[in-house]
């Protein structure tokens, strides 16, 4: 084997194991002996049981026992999980954690089995045939922790193969690790590429959900309070309505008017009394300048007799007689003289 | 209009009964219908306090939960150690 291929080989033999080794015989002529240029090295029985398997797998195949139409959908929330595998295996634990971890709503019935030995696929079928019969599961897992071909051959088995295909409960399988592919990951309904994948492609995440049931909540609020504002506001539109109907409407307006009239009446009144007080004081001008003491005022006297009758003419005045002569502050007494009495005219009063 | 709350009177007492899938479900149909539908004042109501209930029922489902994990040997089911997170 040239060093160059050497490297390519995942495999290095060590001495004392039996291999298969893949290559073209040749002469080398120096030494006249036979050689073998080996490009591929495995170990004895990898090959057969490949073969095996891939003769098994096409078999089924051409059955139609892994035909996209015969995978049962995954249920999206489980009530129920069926677990088949080794009780003390860590691929249990890491299923556990992981359901536990992303959904512990379910529950979980272990049907426990050896995952490896000659005795495996028999006690896969009986532990699948079993969580069937019980019922309750609405998936199944069918999982083990990654091993050697010869470990996960069990997975292999046609029997197993052909129960997982009779199966009434979906089966999800997760077998070994990414890279490995068995008989029972192509006929399950669903493939994960390891145990822990298997629990997560059987339940939903609680974070998910947790996120969508908020989600809900709040649309809910959200629905409701549009809900009531839209009911608020058209009750609000037909309160405004209704008021301009109402009888109380027409007090309202009623009682405008009722107002309005009578700011007008009193503008009017106002307007009436104010043109009336500027008459009257027009008039108690015009009075008081015909009041005889303003004319007394002015130099004038007012001349009676005892009685008080006014003098107004010499032929009421006798001689002798005694009058009273009234001045702007007061009166006194005069007597009529013969010699002064005169019967020329007085000037006439302005004043009438 | 009167059969309707005692339908949802009946229905309260249910929501503690409801797995998550149902409560969540009809969760999500009541505010489908809160938001599309025209609905009387007291439906609204109603529907909107019984979708408070499911989604307090489902929030504490997942919040609460512990998982069951149960043992299937010769048929018959029996209690399996309850497993400790990592």
């Amino acid at each position: 084997m040239w060093r160059n291929t050497v490297i390519r080989q995942a495999f290095i033999p060590r001495d004392g194991q039996a291999v298969e080794v893949h290559g073209n015989l040749n002469i080398y002529e120096a030494g006249g002996q036979y050689q073998l240029y080996a490009d591929l090295i495995r170990t004895v029985g990898e090959g057969a049981l490949f073969q095996e398997f891939l003769r098994l797998k096409d078999r089924l195949e051409a059955e139609g026992l892994f035909d996209p139409e015969r995978k049962r959908p995954i249920p999206q929330w489980p009530k129920c999980i069926g677990i088949i595998t080794s009780p003390t295996g860590a691929a249990l634990r890491d299923m556990l954690n992981t359901i536990n971890r992303r959904y512990p709503l379910v529950e979980v019935i272990l049907a426990p089995s050896p995952v490896q030995g000659v005795e495996a696929p028999i006690q896969l079928i009986d532990a699948l045939n079993a969580l069937n019969q019980n019922g309750k599961a609405d998936v199944i897992l069918l999982a083990r922790g990654g091993g050697s071909i010869e470990d996960l051959w069990a997975f292999n088995d046609e029997h197993l193969a052909r129960a997982i295909a009779a199966s009434v409960i979906p089966v999800i399988c997760g077998v070994g690790h990414e890279t490995d592919f068995t008989i029972a990951d192509f006929v399950s309904d669903l493939r994960a590429p390891t145990p822990t994948a298997a629990a997560e492609l059987a339940t939903p995440n609680r974070v998910d959900l947790s996120a969508a049931v908020w989600e809900n909540r709040e649309s809910l609020g959200n629905s409701i309070q549009s809900y009531l504002s839209t009911k608020r506001l058209s009750l609000k539109q037909l309160q405004n309505r209704i008021s301009f109907r109402s009888p109380l409407y027409q007090v309202h307006s009623n009682r405008q008017r009722v107002d309005e009239l009578m700011y007008r009446a009193n503008l009017t009144l106002d307007h009436y009394l104010y043109v009336q007080r500027i008459r009257m004081a027009g008039l108690e001008r015009r009075l008081s300048s015909l009041n005889p003491d303003s004319i007394l005022h002015r130099g004038y006297a007012i001349v009676t007799h005892t009685d008080s009758r006014i003098v107004s003419s010499v032929q009421q005045v006798r001689v002798g007689d005694k009058l009273g002569v009234q001045v702007q502050d007061g009166q006194f007494p005069v007597i009529a003289h013969s010699d002064s009495l005169d019967s020329h005219e007085i000037t006439k009063n302005p004043i009438q | 209009m009167k059969e309707i709350p005692q339908e949802n009177q009946k229905n309260d007492i249910q929501v503690d009964q409801l797995s998550f899938e149902a409560a969540y479900t009809q969760l999500e149909t009541i505010v489908a219908a809160l938001e599309t539908e025209e609905k009387s004042l007291e439906d609204a109501l109603d529907l909107f306090e019984r979708g408070q209930k499911l989604a307090r029922r489902c929030a504490e489902m997942l919040d609460q939960a512990e998982l069951r994990v149960s043992l299937l040997s010769d048929s018959t089911v029996t209690d399996y150690e309850q497993v400790s997170e990592d």
